[in-house]
């Protein structure tokens, strides 16, 4: 694959490069040996990416979670971003030891801000499995060794090291929060697992919010700054799920909660309420006091940025030098406020609507 | 290490300052910083490429004798350089820096939060489980799940 004109080639792009074509190939092969490409088109942020399988084994586990995104118009022809997943196990096809020690691409894989250079890859860091993008190509891959055995982070959303990646260099940057609200606007929920952004994403999705995601979204700076839907999932922890009866009934592994989050597909279920882009008007970082009344109180735009930065940069793998400064701009943009979480989970939709201004859709809505 | 210059440890760190405040992260170590007011000024000279010394001279201040404030600056800047934030480099400084006057000088504090280098302690080979990363092998002491 030409490297595109005016930027320099290197020996260590040049194994890159191979390494990527490689992967390429065994992918290749092992959709020969499934007897198909399975596509899935998506609108993500805007942006056209296809989703291709080799075979039938492995879309049932990572597809769920990007219903709510699903584009059909998408084709090899239009896509933006082409992403080809494979595993072993039903293909038949191994990883080849050409695509290089995994180890080292574990390590190339952990957070970073150098330059991007043109090929990337990712081993069990952010997703579970191995990933590659070639950025001239616009085509990332990702393998899994066994798709029967796919972890629950990948199927409450997957490809997060090929899409944080690509987006950064489209103007996109991958936040860890939640967002809610409705088209007209909304909240960007952050802070580190254990918070309360789940919480506070589902009691405001119950309540009738719309919903963009409770782990992972993508924030296009702007004016005003939005905030799209990656993953139409949401996770909780076994101890948390009682307090969602209605959702109860609807996690996908209720055998392993034990060691594993509760994961819910909501594209299945609620369908109507999962929307793919919002404008932000306020950030939340939400803190569990407990007892007494749940409240916001103004936050600065340090604190907010502490709450969001740190646990984006450090989940995710290489990112762009400007990712903090994106985030950066979305707290100079809009307010901040510390959402302290009381007792009554069901006091935070209307703390979050009376901040928006805006009644309250469980009011008028089933 | 009065007449030292530094520079942002980039890429292991990255940096940005907003409403008096600067937050600092190294994303080698999992380890992030706050520095306010007077820390997050003295947090932009240094990267600006003053000296410690010259840092102090330029913030004027009008409780607090001359010599304590080199001492709580070069002290300051000590914190900075044995957390790896910022390296020495031998470019004189690049960029002035509006020396705020500080009616009250606070002494500098940089705030270090570990609570998240959880995140980057897994070894991929040999202590995740066959699902990966970030699943511990459950015969290793318990870590949060990110």
């Amino acid at each position: 694959m030409p490297a595109r004109a005016g930027v320099a080639t290197t020996a260590a792009g040049e194994a890159d490069q191979a390494q990527f074509e490689v992967f390429l190939s065994a992918f290749h092969r092992a959709a020969e040996a499934a007897g198909a490409i399975i596509p899935v088109g998506l609108c993500i942020g805007g942006k056209r990416v296809l989703l291709r399988f080799a075979g039938p084994g492995l879309s049932p586990y990572l597809v769920p979670a990007f219903r709510h995104l699903r584009d059909d118009s998408v084709t090899p022809e239009t896509a933006d971003l082409t992403i080809c997943a494979w595993d072993s196990a039903s293909t038949g096809v191994s990883l080849p030891p050409e695509v290089g020690d995994l180890v080292s691409h574990h390590r190339r894989g952990m957070p970073d801000s150098r330059p991007l250079g043109r090929v990337l890859s990712a081993y069990r860091r952010p997703d579970p499995g191995f990933s590659m993008l070639d950025l001239d190509s616009d085509t990332g891959i990702y393998w899994i060794p066994n798709a029967a055995s796919t972890p629950y982070e990948d199927r409450s959303g997957t490809f997060r090291a090929i899409l944080s990646w690509w987006m950064a260099t489209h103007g996109r940057q991958f936040v860890h929060g939640a967002a809610i609200g409705d088209a007209r606007g909304g909240v960007l929920v952050v802070g580190k697992s254990g918070s309360g952004k789940s919480t506070t994403a589902l009691s405001c999705l119950m309540a009738g919010f719309d919903y963009v995601g409770d782990d992972y979204c993508l924030l296009e700076p702007g004016v005003p700054p939005c905030v799209h839907s990656l993953f139409g999932s949401a996770k909780l922890h076994a101890h948390n799920i009682d307090r969602f009866p209605q959702l109860a009934g609807l996690v996908t592994n209720p055998a392993r909660l034990d060691i594993e989050k509760g994961v819910f597909l909501l594209g299945d279920h609620l369908p109507e309420r999962l929307i793919s882009s919002l404008p932000v008007r306020a950030v939340l970082v939400p803190a569990v006091v407990g007892d007494g009344p749940t409240e916001l109180r103004p936050l600065s735009s340090a604190r907010a940025l502490a709450a969001l930065a740190p646990s984006t940069l450090l989940q995710l793998s290489a990112t762009r030098h400007e990712a903090l400064a994106r985030m950066a701009s979305l707290v100079r943009s809009v307010p901040a406020f510390e959402l302290r979480l009381g007792e009554n989970i069901e006091d935070i939709p209307g703390a979050v609507w009376a901040l928006l201004g805006q009644p309250d859709p469980g009011q008028n809505r089933d | 290490m009065s007449e030292l210059r530094y520079e942002l440890n980039a890429p292991d760190v990255v940096e940005e300052s907003i409403d008096g405040e600067a937050l600092i992260v190294n994303l080698r170590t999992g380890l992030y910083y706050s520095a306010r007011g007077s820390g997050d000024l003295l947090w932009q000279m240094v990267l600006a490429g003053y000296t410690p010394a010259e840092a102090a001279a330029a913030i004027s201040c009008s409780d607090r004798p001359a010599d304590t404030v080199a001492t709580d600056v070069a002290r300051f800047v000590e914190e900075l350089v044995a957390e790896e934030l910022v390296r020495p480099r031998a470019a004189r400084a690049v960029q002035r820096i509006e020396a705020r006057p500080v009616a009250a000088f606070e002494i500098p504090v940089l705030e270090r939060f570990a609570d998240l280098q959880d995140l980057l302690v897994l070894d991929p080979v040999h202590d995740v489980t066959e699902e990966g990363w970030p699943h511990a092998r459950p015969d290793l002491p318990p870590r949060s799940l990110p």
